[in-house]
């Protein structure tokens, strides 16, 4: 992949540091990490009382609430865990172009605020063009090699994602924030990975990229269409009424996707490339995909 | 039309069919499909297959139009390159112009220019519009020559390709005929000389009608009016009888209208010099009206002109005219048995006291010395029997007792006959009442070629007739033996019959002959039947000038057939005959070229103006602009076709 320079400025790290990643729902993970999973559990950020049962660990009683008010109650403190985060990338050659970069922005985007809050960040590429699936990356002195990755690595491929996730599946154990940024241009085979990752419990968040070029031909011409990747040849006569079919079609698959991933629980966030990055987080952050403010 | 028959009058037009390649190069370059890569494929499919038709009409539209696009450069290009039948192109290699030189062609039509002028100038259009060689403007591709119809065929123009020396051939005025032209003559010249050639055109230009000749397939055969103007009146036909009495000419001539109003022309008399008549005549459009004048006998040969004053398209039918002979006194020969009887004598007497004879040149002579008289106009056989050599060419009159030699037979004597019948209306008879007369002695008459005047009994005994050149009037009474009425019409008989008979010797011939007629003199000529005709124009007559002259020998005599006018000698020439051998005997007549069908009106319509050039050119300007047309349409068609298109995407 040749950039048009470093993925992220040293001005959008700095604004990045504000952000944190966010998880939807708690989610188990056996370890102690610094965010708070929303699960009530061992850590340290008091959540509420409940009365004390026998068997409770005393530890947890509230004895300045028993000397007030002669009641035995328990704290209850939100379980905090290292965050994992998976991002994996769509590079195959129907990404080529302005949907790859700003894919691999916002995945670096991502990496950095994992990183950053000395989570662990996995990046898996889609598909996967070594035998290693998935680079694992942890703490923030890995940040650089991982914003390098998601620069240098070449764009390639056949869009296959069920069987590319189910590689990836293969190698990650634990649950995670799973961040798919694809163009989804496999619309089965798409679906079927998100359902593979949200059979494995774990926080999916389909991140569809959108080029409006895709679906801009040239009015009048008459084309010899081939797929980047696949080399099927479509004759095309680019009309009026073509182009208005090609782009109900376009939107329609997206809207179709967007149900689909409603319907199961997993976060759909559109990333039309003609918005720059931090259009797509602010979104983000306002509804709660994924990231969240640090404050 | 098959494609052989058609042609290109400029092939190198068709270098602009080149202008095809960009337009294909155009229509191929902008309508390829060019290769471009795309992200997800089945997306095109999916949505290509909903507007599909869309496509099909896209493509289809866009084939249309380049095809229409083509065919209107096509034609353009065959407009400019000269697409024409091969017919029409097939250019006459040689023209062979005929123009009508008719008398009538001196007829000035509405524009103030000569029929004959009209044919000049169209002539020049024809030889203008022969194309010309490649690289020598100055020479035809093929030949011109130009006949000019007069009472021959005359070659004004030689068969040349040499432009200028056409041209200036044309350039010169063409002299009109004087009479009719024979134009078939002229047309068959033409005609003969086109048929050796390979290929050729006759193009007659004339305002009279024509049938076409019989042509071989490769000459072709084209009529141009030169001029249609009816503005004409003239004289259709004239007449010159002698009065009754031998005193006058009666003239009768006859004057047509053919244009379309009624014209008023004065119709003036002159003998000679002098003018004798005049009469306004309003003439109806297409009515013949005839005027008739009594001229009197003039005293020596004149010449009587009808001439038709005012103007009009066509002077040459305005004057008439004939020859008028002198009409002396006949000098009258008595025969008689040795002394006259007092009866005849009295009456000769009183014809030269009358002045119907000249008493001065006449006499009487015994029958046996009528050898030794001199010839005289009228012999009268006073009841004696003539020497068998004493009946010689001439003319008598016959009184009774009928004896001896006679040119006719005698039958049976008639006595006291109680019905009298007359030849009524018969010049010889005119003013006779025999009805209460009887006669006492007379001879019936007969013989082959006798035309009976009265009769008694039922027998002829007034006749008259000719036989071997001996003119005759008989009268089978006996003055002496008569009742006295008839005795008072015998004086009456005999002057009618010695004028008849001395009127013929001194015009022996009519006072003008028309074309085609038989110049038959009354008398015969002495010396024998052999004659010698010649003609001359008239003498320095302003109406009657520039005749032609010429001679011709024949047989001239009452039997046989004498001459015929020719058409040659139309209108315009006297006429003198003279016997051959030492006894010279002249006349003098005119021929008139009066054909009363004449009209300068031509049966068809007047050709336009000078065309061009020859038809081909027309036909190839038709084909040109169609094929321009037809270009432009298809444009049309491909812009309409072009809005469609647009309006279908709009909704």
């Amino acid at each position: 992949m040749s950039g048009d320079g470093p993925l992220l400025t040293e001005a959008e790290l700095r604004r990045l540091a504000r952000l944190r990643i966010r998880r939807r729902r708690a989610t188990p993970t056996g370890e102690f990490g610094d965010w708070r999973t929303g699960r009530v559990g061992s850590g340290v950020l008091f959540a509420d009382h409940r009365d004390y049962v026998p068997g409770d660990d005393l530890r947890y009683v509230d004895w300045n609430v028993y000397a007030r008010l002669g009641d035995l109650v328990v704290k209850r403190f939100e379980a905090e865990e290292n965050l994992e985060l998976l991002l994996c990338v769509d590079r195959s050659l129907s990404m080529e172009g302005p949907k790859s970069r700003a894919a691999r922005r916002l995945a670096a985007a991502l990496g950095y605020l994992a990183l950053a809050n000395m989570d662990r960040a996995r990046l898996a590429w889609l598909p996967s063009l070594t035998t290693a699936p998935v680079t694992a990356h942890r703490g923030k002195g890995r940040t650089g090699a991982l914003m390098d990755e998601l620069a240098k690595a070449p764009v390639g491929g056949s869009t296959d994602h069920a069987r590319s996730i189910g590689r990836v599946l293969s190698t990650c154990r634990r649950r995670m924030i799973a961040v798919v940024l694809s163009d989804f241009y496999d619309p089965a085979n798409s679906v079927a990975a998100l359902a593979a990752l949200k059979s494995r419990g774990m926080d999916v968040v389909a991140v569809h990229m959108l080029d409006a070029a895709d679906v801009e031909l040239e009015p009048g011409s008459s084309l010899l269409a081939v797929d980047r990747e696949t080399g099927q040849e479509v004759k095309v006569d680019v009309t009026k009424a073509f182009l208005e079919s090609l782009r109900t079609s376009w939107h329609h698959r997206a809207d179709t996707l967007e149900r689909w991933c409603v319907k199961r629980e997993v976060l759909y966030q559109r990333y039309d490339v003609a918005l720059g990055l931090w259009d797509v987080l602010a979104d983000m952050l306002g509804r709660g995909i994924a990231v969240g403010s640090s404050g | 039309m098959s494609l052989a028959a058609l042609e290109l009058a400029a092939p190198a037009a068709l270098w602009g069919l080149l202008a095809a390649a960009p337009n294909l190069v155009f229509h191929l370059y902008f309508r390829r499909r060019r290769r471009v890569l795309v992200a997800f494929a089945p997306l095109l499919v999916e949505s290509a297959g909903l507007v599909r038709s869309e496509a099909r009409f896209k493509r289809l539209r866009e084939a249309l139009s380049l095809v229409l696009r083509l065919l209107a450069l096509a034609c353009a290009v065959l407009a400019l390159g000269g697409l024409r039948p091969a017919e029409a192109v097939e250019p006459p290699r040689d023209l062979f112009l005929v123009i009508d030189a008719d008398i009538t062609s001196v007829a000035r039509e509405a524009d103030g220019a000569l029929r004959l002028e009209h044919a000049r100038r169209l002539a020049q259009g024809f030889v203008l519009g022969l194309p010309t060689r490649a690289g020598d403007d100055l020479r035809t591709e093929g030949q011109v020559a130009v006949v000019l119809a007069g009472r021959a065929p005359r070659l004004v123009l030689a068969p040349t390709d040499e432009l200028t020396r056409a041209l200036d051939t044309l350039a010169l005025p063409l002299s009109p005929e004087t009479a009719a032209a024979d134009l078939e003559a002229a047309v068959a010249t033409a005609a003969g000389a086109a048929s050796r050639s390979a290929r050729a055109a006759v193009v007659v230009l004339s305002a009279r009608p024509i049938q076409a000749p019989t042509l071989p397939p490769h000459v072709t055969w084209q009529v141009v009016g030169t001029g249609s103007t009816r503005e004409d009146q003239g004289f259709v036909d004239l007449v010159v009888e002698r009065t009754a009495d031998a005193s006058a000419y009666r003239v009768r001539a006859t004057v047509r209208n053919d244009a379309a109003e009624t014209r008023s022309r004065s119709v003036v008399v002159h003998v000679g010099t002098r003018e004798i008549a005049r009469e306004d005549a309003v003439l109806e459009a297409g009515v013949p009206l005839d005027v008739t004048f009594d001229v009197p006998a003039p005293p020596e040969a004149l010449w009587l002109r009808v001439t038709l004053e005012g103007e009009d398209a066509y002077p040459a039918n305005d004057a008439v005219a004939a020859r008028l002979a002198p009409m002396p006194l006949p000098s009258v020969l008595v025969v008689h048995d040795g002394a006259v009887r007092p009866y005849t004598a009295a009456v000769v007497e009183a014809l030269a006291a009358e002045g119907l004879i000249d008493g001065s040149r006449g006499g009487y002579v015994a029958a046996a010395k009528l050898a030794q008289a001199g010839a005289h106009d009228v012999v009268i056989v006073d009841g004696v029997a003539l020497p068998a050599a004493g009946l010689r060419p001439g003319a008598y009159v016959f009184l009774a007792p009928l004896v001896g030699t006679l040119p006719f037979d005698v039958g049976r004597r008639v006595q006291e006959p109680l019905i009298w019948r007359t030849a009524r209306g018969h010049p010889l008879v005119e003013g006779l009442d025999f009805r209460k007369s009887f006669v006492v002695r007379g001879q019936a008459l007969a013989g082959e070629g006798l035309v009976p005047l009265a009769w008694a009994e039922g027998l002829p005994v007034i006749a008259e007739g000719e036989r071997e050149g001996v003119r005759f009037v008989v009268l089978g009474l006996d003055p002496e033996g008569s009742a006295l009425p008839t005795q008072l019409a015998l004086p009456r008989i005999v002057r009618n019959a010695v004028l008849r008979l001395a009127r013929a010797p001194h015009v022996a011939l009519a006072p003008f002959y028309r074309v085609g007629e038989v110049l038959r003199p009354r008398t015969a000529i002495p010396g024998g039947p052999r004659a010698r005709i010649a003609w001359t124009g008239p003498e320095a007559d302003p109406v009657l000038a520039d005749g032609g002259q010429g001679v011709a020998a024949g047989r001239v005599d009452p039997e046989g057939v004498a001459w015929r006018v020719p058409a040659g000698a139309a209108g315009r020439v006297t006429v003198t005959t003279g016997a051959e051998g030492p006894a010279p005997w002249t006349g003098q007549t005119a021929f008139l070229d009066l054909e009363t069908g004449r009209s300068i009106v031509p049966a068809r319509p007047e050709g336009q103006a000078p065309p061009p050039g020859p038809a081909r050119t027309q036909t190839g300007l038709r084909w040109r602009r169609g094929l321009l047309a037809l270009a432009v349409l298809l444009l049309l068609l491909d812009l309409a076709l072009l809005g469609l298109a647009r309006r279908r995407a709009a909704a």
